[in-house]
């Protein structure tokens, strides 16, 4: 019972971590190839807030939507879609201590449904 | 996975109406205001200051049509504008809100407005807009949402957070809107359109009515409103645009028709009444059906068969329950009254009917029901046309009052609620109609201009009946009319439906409604198989057994199904915790559905937060945009008798 009271003690001390709102891009280098589809998942020991990217912001599915998990996607049929590096995605997260990211593209096309492989970065977004 | 993923890309990208952000201004004035909104949010806190010398509109007045027109005085308020744009396919309709929040004031805000939609909205979108800046809202359990936002807030970025209230009231909050800057919030939903009679009907609700929730009761309705000679410069424009249908018109707005695009009358963008929007469209059974990788989900409209006007009518036992509470008072009373009128003049000899008023209390002609004679009808009919509105809405007593009274023998009991539905306690009327209901049927019939068609469409689905709304400018005889054909022409009941080759599960809502004359009803489930199909539907009408087959040709595919289809699971699985004992395993099943659709539910709720802009200091003052008093409402008899 005194152990349990001094662990409790002991818990109630240690100062809550204090949260902060942050911004991570996706980019796709597509290496020139125009990309009008793409799917990522991203996963994070944060919570998500947010998605931006556009006018149309990329959509999520929301059965995916597991903690930091997410499964983005989006595409565009505008006639002269984006190449090379691209930001696909803006995430707002709400993390405590240090956030690891890890982001896998899941599928992406070219025009025509041409499979493409870009190489899918993670930047911080700079704040005011 | 992938090719989920992207079929749902295409849903969300292909069922959005397109939509403009109009950037036109309306006049603001009076400097100083009394502000005298009280805090009524439950859990959040909320500061509302009774004066607020701090707090000063930055714009000037510009004379413009709202100034000109209308002698009140115009309060500047969080929200500005509200832009509507409606898809309506068949049966099917996709809205997409926006609504403009600014800062008029001299420091910074966090807005909340409480605003109505359609009961059955299946809320799947949500994006907060800061200039150009579109950021998608994410859905979440409502309490995590609600930390989220709340820490974002205290932070000082800019968020968002909606929530549900009610199934057809709704909370946003905007936080941190600094002097002078706007925010955007976009939300896109999904109902099914009533159809009667060969008309299609949209409704789009502009207000919530002032509710009262008797004492014991929980659950108030955190709206608050605009006494008599002050008026919001919140304005509304609305597009509606209709595939198909003729004879497009709106019985309560002044509107423009263009094709297939219908809009509001620039003369005409008060929100203080439901838009309600009618056309002619000639249906039979249509099958509507979207197909992903995990199956495929389908909506059918069912028409009642033309013979149920030839079933001979049993003798019934009617009675009619008259809401005589104050906001009834007014327009109100005497559109329910005369409706009343009409339907004590279409009583047959063989009824027996019984007159039930209800505000404070509740008081009757007659110790039961009584035979309609002409005599007795000739009392009623003066009984109803002395009755006067004032007071309270004890509804729960009312509905024990009818249900509770042993009824005639050898007569079908047909209860009709005449009302407005201004109640906060809604669910637990329904809860306790149920509990009580036996053989009885309930009807609906709304009256009034903003009607709680929730609580109306509820006790009609609960109590196997069917629902009529009348509006304040519309003819009472027709209303009336269509109510009597309800009542006096037995259902088609007991439905079953063989599915054939569809290979369907899960069909809502749970259980099937009746089918009434001139009124189908659209039933919604998940399927594997392929279609067209034979499709089977057995019942009863009267002593008769009934079979019709349908021929449903796969007419249109439509992405809201899913969404229609988990809002309608929702619905029956509240339905049928009516009067029971909650059952944790079914709410858990509402959270687990609403989740994995991303709709906005009881226990859902979508947040944004924008962690790039943070904004300097607390988060200011939270201001509640009040709503005008619903048209035909009294201010006086309503609001200031609730507070």
């Amino acid at each position: 019972m005194k152990l349990l009271i001094l662990v409790l003690t002991a818990l109630a001390l240690v100062p809550e971590q204090e949260t902060r709102f942050v911004a991570i891009d996706l980019y796709a280098d597509t290496g020139g190839r125009p990309l009008v589809a793409w799917q990522i998942e991203l996963e994070c020991n944060a919570k998500i807030v947010g998605v931006e990217g556009g006018e149309k912001p990329p959509y999520y599915d929301p059965a995916a939507l597991q903690g930091g998990r997410i499964i983005l996607a989006s595409f565009t049929t505008e006639p002269n879609p984006p190449a090379g590096r691209v930001l696909v995605a803006r995430v707002h997260l709400q993390e405590t201590g240090k956030t690891d990211y890890t982001a896998k593209l899941m599928a992406a096309a070219s025009p025509g449904g041409a499979r493409i492989e870009p190489r899918i970065e993670i930047v911080r977004a700079g704040g005011k | 996975m992938r090719r989920l993923l992207l079929a749902l890309v295409i849903v969300f990208a292909g069922c959005a109406p397109g939509t403009e952000m109009p950037t036109r201004e309306v006049g603001v004035a009076a400097p100083e205001q009394e502000w005298r909104h009280k805090p009524t949010l439950q859990d959040r806190e909320v500061i509302i200051i009774e004066a607020a010398p701090q707090l000063r509109p930055l714009d000037a007045p510009r004379g413009g049509s709202l100034v000109t027109q209308i002698e009140n005085k115009i309060v500047p308020l969080p929200l500005k504008h509200t832009d509507v744009k409606a898809q309506l396919s068949l049966y099917l309709s996709s809205v997409t809100l926006t609504q403009q929040y600014h800062n008029p004031y001299g420091s910074k805000i966090e807005a909340i407005y409480t605003f109505p939609l359609p009961d059955d909205a299946g809320v799947r979108d949500f994006i907060m807009q800061i200039g150009d800046r579109r950021i998608r809202g994410i859905v979440r359990e409502r309490e995590e949402a609600r930390r989220i936002y709340a820490e974002a807030r205290r932070q000082g970025h800019v968020a968002s957070l909606l929530t549900q209230d009610r199934p057809n009231i709704f909370t946003q909050a905007v936080a941190n809107i600094e002097p002078g800057k706007q925010i955007d919030v976009q939300i896109t939903y999904f109902h099914t359109l009533r159809y009667q009679d060969g008309i299609f009907e949209f409704v789009f609700p502009m207000v919530v009515g002032p509710r009262y929730t008797p004492p014991g009761f929980g659950g108030t309705v955190p709206v608050e409103y605009l006494p008599p000679g002050e008026i919001s410069a919140a304005d509304i424009a609305l597009e509606v645009t209709v595939d198909g249908g003729t004879e497009i018109l709106s019985p309560t707005h002044a509107i423009r028709v263009a094709g297939n695009k219908v809009t509001l009358s620039p003369n005409d963008r008060i929100p203080n009444r439901d838009f309600v929007l009618r056309y002619k469209l000639p249906m039979r059974a249509v099958l509507a059906t979207h197909r992903s990788e995990g199956g495929g989900y389908f909506t059918l409209m069912i028409q009642p068969p033309a013979t149920l006007v030839d079933v001979p009518r049993a003798p019934r036992e009617m009675i009619f329950v008259v809401d005589c509470s104050g906001s009834m008072s007014g327009q109100p009373i005497d559109v329910a009254k005369r409706a009343l009128v009409k339907c004590l003049h279409r009583l047959q000899p063989d009824d027996t009917f019984r007159v039930l008023r209800f505000s404070d209390h509740v008081s009757s002609m007659t110790e039961g029901a009584i035979a309609a004679t002409a005599e007795n009808v000739r009392r009623a009919i003066q009984y109803a046309e002395a009755l006067a509105a004032g007071g309270g809405t004890q509804m729960q007593e009312v509905v024990r009052v009818a249900l509770e009274t042993p009824a005639t023998p050898g007569r079908y009991r047909l209860v009709t609620f005449m009302t407005d539905g201004y109640i906060g306690n809604d669910r637990e009327v329904v809860a306790f109609a149920r509990e009580r209901l036996g053989s009885a049927r309930l009807f609906s019939f709304g009256v009034g201009s903003s009607v709680n068609r929730y609580l109306l469409e509820a006790l009609a689905r609960v109590g196997r009946g069917a629902s009529t709304f009348i509006t304040l400018d519309e003819s009472t005889e027709k209303a009336a009319d269509d109510l009597f054909r309800r009542l006096e022409n037995p259902a088609m009941t007991d439905l079953k439906i063989d599915w054939g080759t569809l290979g369907v599960a899960e069909v809502h809502p749970q259980p099937l409604p009746d089918l009434f004359v001139g009124r189908p009803i659209v039933v919604t489930g998940r399927f594997k198989g392929d279609g067209p199909s034979k499709i089977r539907v057995t019942g009863r009408a009267g002593d008769r057994p009934v079979e019709m087959e349908l021929n449903a040709e796969e007419a249109f595919h439509h992405t809201a199904l899913p969404t229609i289809w988990a809002r309608t699971k929702i619905a029956s699985l509240y339905d049928s915790m009516f009067g029971r004992t909650e059952s944790q395993e079914q709410l858990d099943e509402i959270r687990r559905v609403a989740l994995q659709f991303g709709i906005l539910s009881d226990y859902t709720a979508f947040v944004a937060v924008d962690s790039l802009s943070r904004t300097e200091g607390n988060f200011g003052t939270t201001v509640v945009q009040p709503a005008p008093v619903p048209a035909g409402v009294k201010y006086e008899t309503t609001v200031e008798k609730k507070k």
